[in-house]
């Protein structure tokens, strides 16, 4: 019997001359992007040993706000984020592009053990530019 | 025989969690234990085995990482219901959502609540009241409308999702919204995969590996 994968959810797409971007493909990267930032930002909060409360006297907020930007990137601004890494460790984001539809396939898209698969639509390639995001401490420099 | 050396040494952890009653002699532990050992590999190849069926019929899906490049890590598999939403290629939220489910999937660092009241209002995920329904929710929270998806843990980083809802057509916590829903979801859980229980662990490790951050 053979499995299904989902077979037409999201179709990601690289951009092409005169034709409008589905939205879904903006919300994706959008969602991607906030999510990279956070890993990286609460990684660098884990890594400096700091409490909350710690940080939350460093930028002169409550605590109870502190804990709600650490939870989640919902509502983070490229100045929350410049703001939470600099209290954190005296960090800064360093910017650079990467292309993440040129990157190469992964092997595995679904769990060893699901028996035969389906293309999934979502593998169809393009060239849209994705953001790495890399953290440099002043510590360290 | 790799995937059944990884099923007895997962039985085998699975069975030190175990407490035998100090009355038993070492032979009848270790009988007893074989059985345990027997029962665990069983159900645990059985609910893959009730997967990979309820895929076959159409009935599930399996999520496919939407990037080339995304490790896959952990894995969620939708409903038709949740996978006919993120179908929505005109919703930028849905789009959105799709990427929040691709950070799960990646192996992305998400925030977890154990406790279903008492959480920070921005978690990634949450377990549900009650914690013995072992019911889940995956919290997209901004923009607005926020979306809840609900679903169980097949094992450990094998999320179904199996419901979803605009958070504003489920009214406060504890009303009787969020427990139709609820149910709606262990329903379908049962409908799936009946007799097998929704996967049921001590802490957010028995649920999530990797890298997670608790609130």
């Amino acid at each position: 019997m053979s499995a299904t994968t989902s077979p037409a959810n999201i179709i990601l797409s690289k951009p092409t001359k005169n034709e409008r971007i589905p939205p879904s493909n903006l919300g994706y990267f959008r969602a991607r992007n906030k999510n990279r930032v956070y890993e990286i930002v609460i990684t660098e909060f884990e890594n400096s040993g700091l409490t909350q409360a710690e940080l939350a006297i460093r930028l002169g907020k409550g605590r109870d706000r502190v804990c709600r930007l650490l939870g989640a990137p919902g509502n983070w601004t490229l100045d929350t984020v410049s703001d939470l890494l600099f209290a954190i460790s005296g960090a800064e984001l360093d910017y650079s592009i990467s292309k993440p539809f040129e990157t190469a396939q992964r092997n595995q898209r679904t769990p060893e053990w699901l028996t035969e698969h389906q293309p999934d639509v979502a593998e169809s390639p393009g060239t849209s530019g994705g953001l790495r995001v890399n953290v440099y401490s002043s510590e360290a420099a | 025989m790799l995937l059944t050396l990884e099923l007895i040494c997962l039985a085998s952890s699975k069975l030190s969690q175990i407490k035998t009653p100090t009355h038993f002699n070492s032979r009848e532990r270790y009988n007893r234990s074989n059985q345990t050992l027997t029962v665990l590999m069983l159900t645990y190849m059985s609910i893959r085995d009730e997967i990979n069926h309820r895929c076959g019929e159409g009935r599930l899906y399996s999520l496919e990482p939407a990037l080339p490049g995304i490790r896959l890590a952990r894995t969620i598999f939708v409903s038709e219901d949740v996978n006919n939403a993120l179908r929505r290629n005109d919703d930028i939220r849905f789009g959105m959502l799709r990427g929040q489910l691709d950070t799960f999937i990646g192996g992305g660092l998400i925030s977890v609540a154990e406790a279903p009241y008492d959480k920070d209002k921005t978690a990634y995920i949450a377990r549900l009241d009650p914690i013995s329904d072992e019911a889940w929710q995956i919290r997209s929270i901004d923009p607005k409308p926020a979306i809840r998806v609900f679903g169980h843990f097949a094992e450990t980083n094998v999320f179904v999702a199996l419901t979803w809802r605009y958070r504003k057509e489920l009214g406060g916590p504890g009303s009787k919204e969020w427990k139709d829903e609820i149910n709606l979801c262990k329903a379908k859980w049962r409908n799936l995969f009946h007799p097998y229980k929704p996967h049921r662990g001590n802490d957010v490790s028995d649920y999530i590996s990797g890298k997670y951050y608790l609130v």
